[in-house]
């Protein structure tokens, strides 16, 4: 299994050229937007990445983004236990279902910054309110996505496993378990990406470390590159997250969707 | 000695009859057809047999030890190649990994897979493909019923064909019994020694039909001439709805047509009608 994922992650990588180009494209667009505008509002990607090298080399670049990694990972555990736990008991009668889908609505559109307040209100600053935030704000993605799951449970499957005689422990294992987790992969990754944005925006207000601090003290001082760094910094680690783990072990557990080539 | 006795079942779901109370027992060994149109409760009697349905009206007593069973569709777990589906009902014998790898791929050999066939999901398989999957899954376990839910409906005649002699040659092997409902008189006649016409909604036993010989020793031949003299039958003609036939003097059935022993049952005068 090790090996196989080892193989796939190598395959991905390889498969990786579209994306670098499109991100080229990207590059590129900064640079001439940077030449036009001049450096105080937009400093040139160059200028960017050389901030990032020097903030690695000062070492003020570590300690900041594994402060907001362990608050991302913290607040993503917690969604998806949480979520994966209330949204199955909730799926599993169809009374729950219909109770909870007002609920979603309502969390899904509460803005992460009124849980903010409310989270300064009851924890005080320092860990727990930014956690809490990251964890409410990815809750609702999480708990609608295993709802569904298992209110979406495949009838003539489940009748098949019955009149094989499959007990139930194989039931769950073999019928339930991959139809579940075919609902929550996109969910979690879509959670893991709100997880960053609420991160950095609970850092900015409510801590005094992280990356969303850090680009609280670039603003205060109008440092436009400092503040690009870190924005840069925030995005290579959730696209390393999502390609360079999440997709591919995606890929490889659900190979049985796509027809072989 | 029955495998399956089913006495008096009638089913209603809520308020609406689907099905008046029927009996109808399956010797070992024996093949039985449940023929009739679309919504007259044949499906609802092949769930009850396979314990799928609280049976509330009669009862359905099965001594039949394994259970192969085939839907309309062939219900495979689509995050298991076919190797895996095929062995699904051994798994749940509770047999270790390889030998019932090691069943599933000869079972899946006599059904006509090549070794690189069995490592495909699902998704990557023809439909016919599918369909032969389902009934090696049903095989592998050896079932002593079987228990056949119009599974080729969706086939070509030439791979209804196919997979029709392959379940007749597995049948021969293991001499298991074979409850199945169909819509289709052909493939009634090439699979089972008996056949029930349902019909009606809700649905009810008409009649009882048994040809001179038990399906192994049908031919091709013996089964499109009883076939076609099946269709010329008012009552089955009545049962799916078909206009009556005219009368001409040559349509007289052929003198060769082998023989059906035909037994009517009159229309429920009580709610307690059986067959």
């Amino acid at each position: 299994m090790l090996q196989r994922l080892l193989a796939a992650w190598i395959a991905w990588l390889w498969s990786g050229c579209s994306a670098a180009a499109g991100l080229a494209l990207l590059l590129a667009a900064w640079q001439i937007g940077a030449e036009a505008l001049g450096p105080l509002l937009l400093p040139t990607p160059l200028e960017t990445f050389g901030r990032i090298a020097g903030l690695m080399a000062e070492g003020a670049l570590w300690p900041e983004l594994a402060n907001t990694t362990r608050r991302v990972l913290s607040g993503f555990s917690l969604a998806i236990g949480i979520g994966v736990v209330l949204g199955v008991a909730a799926g599993l009668s169809p009374a729950g279902a219909l109770l909870a889908r007002p609920l979603i609505t309502v969390l899904l559109g509460m803005p992460p910054i009124a849980w903010l307040v409310l989270a300064l209100l009851w924890l005080g600053s320092g860990d727990g309110t930014t956690v809490f935030t990251i964890t409410v704000a990815a809750l609702p993605v999480v708990f609608g996505a295993a709802l569904q799951g298992v209110r979406t449970m495949d009838a003539p499957l489940s009748s098949m496993a019955r009149a094989f005689g499959l007990p139930w422990h194989l039931r769950v294992l073999d019928v339930g378990l991959p139809h579940l987790f075919a609902w929550l992969f996109p969910a979690a990754i879509t959670a893991l990406g709100t997880c960053w944005k609420v991160a950095v925006m609970a850092e900015l207000l409510a801590s005094s470390d992280g990356i969303g601090a850090a680009l609280a003290d670039a603003r205060s001082q109008l440092d436009t590159t400092a503040a690009l760094a870190w924005v840069v910094c925030v995005l290579l680690a959730l696209l390393l997250i999502e390609y360079g783990l999440l997709e591919p072990v995606k890929r490889e557990v659900e190979r049985w969707r796509e027809p072989a080539r | 000695m029955s495998l399956l006795r089913i006495d008096g079942f009638g089913h209603r779901y809520g308020m609406r009859r689907a099905l008046w109370p029927l009996d109808l027992h399956l010797a070992a060994g024996e093949s039985v057809a449940v023929l009739g149109p679309s919504g007259c409760g044949k499906s609802t009697l092949l769930q009850a047999a396979a314990g799928l349905l609280d049976v509330a009206e009669g009862r359905i007593t099965r001594d039949a030890e394994r259970l192969g069973i085939m839907f309309q569709q062939p219900c495979l777990l689509p995050w298991r190649n076919a190797l895996d589906n095929i062995a699904l009902g051994l798994k749940a014998r509770g047999l270790g990994r390889q030998e019932r790898h090691a069943r599933a791929a000869a079972m899946a050999g006599r059904m006509g897979f090549k070794p690189d066939d069995l490592a495909l999901y699902p998704a990557s398989l023809s439909g016919g493909m599918q369909s032969r999957v389902a009934l090696a899954r049903a095989l592998a376990i050896e079932p002593d019923l079987m228990l056949l839910d119009e599974p080729f409906a969706a086939l070509d005649i030439g791979l209804r064909h196919e997979l029709e002699q392959l379940l007749l040659d597995e049948r021969a092997r293991l001499g298991c019994g074979l409850l199945m409902i169909t819509h289709d008189p052909r493939e009634a006649l090439r699979l089972a020694d008996r056949l029930l016409v349902l019909g009606e909604q809700p649905g009810r036993c008409l009649l009882e039909l048994v040809p001179a010989h038990p399906a192994a020793l049908r031919s091709e031949r013996d089964v499109l001439a009883l076939d076609a003299q099946l269709r010329a039958m008012p009552a089955v003609r009545a049962a799916f709805g078909l206009p009556a036939l005219p009368v001409n003097a040559g349509d007289e059935p052929a003198a060769t047509a082998p023989a059906i022993a035909v037994q009517t049952f009159a229309a429920p005068a009580a709610e307690r009608h059986e067959c």
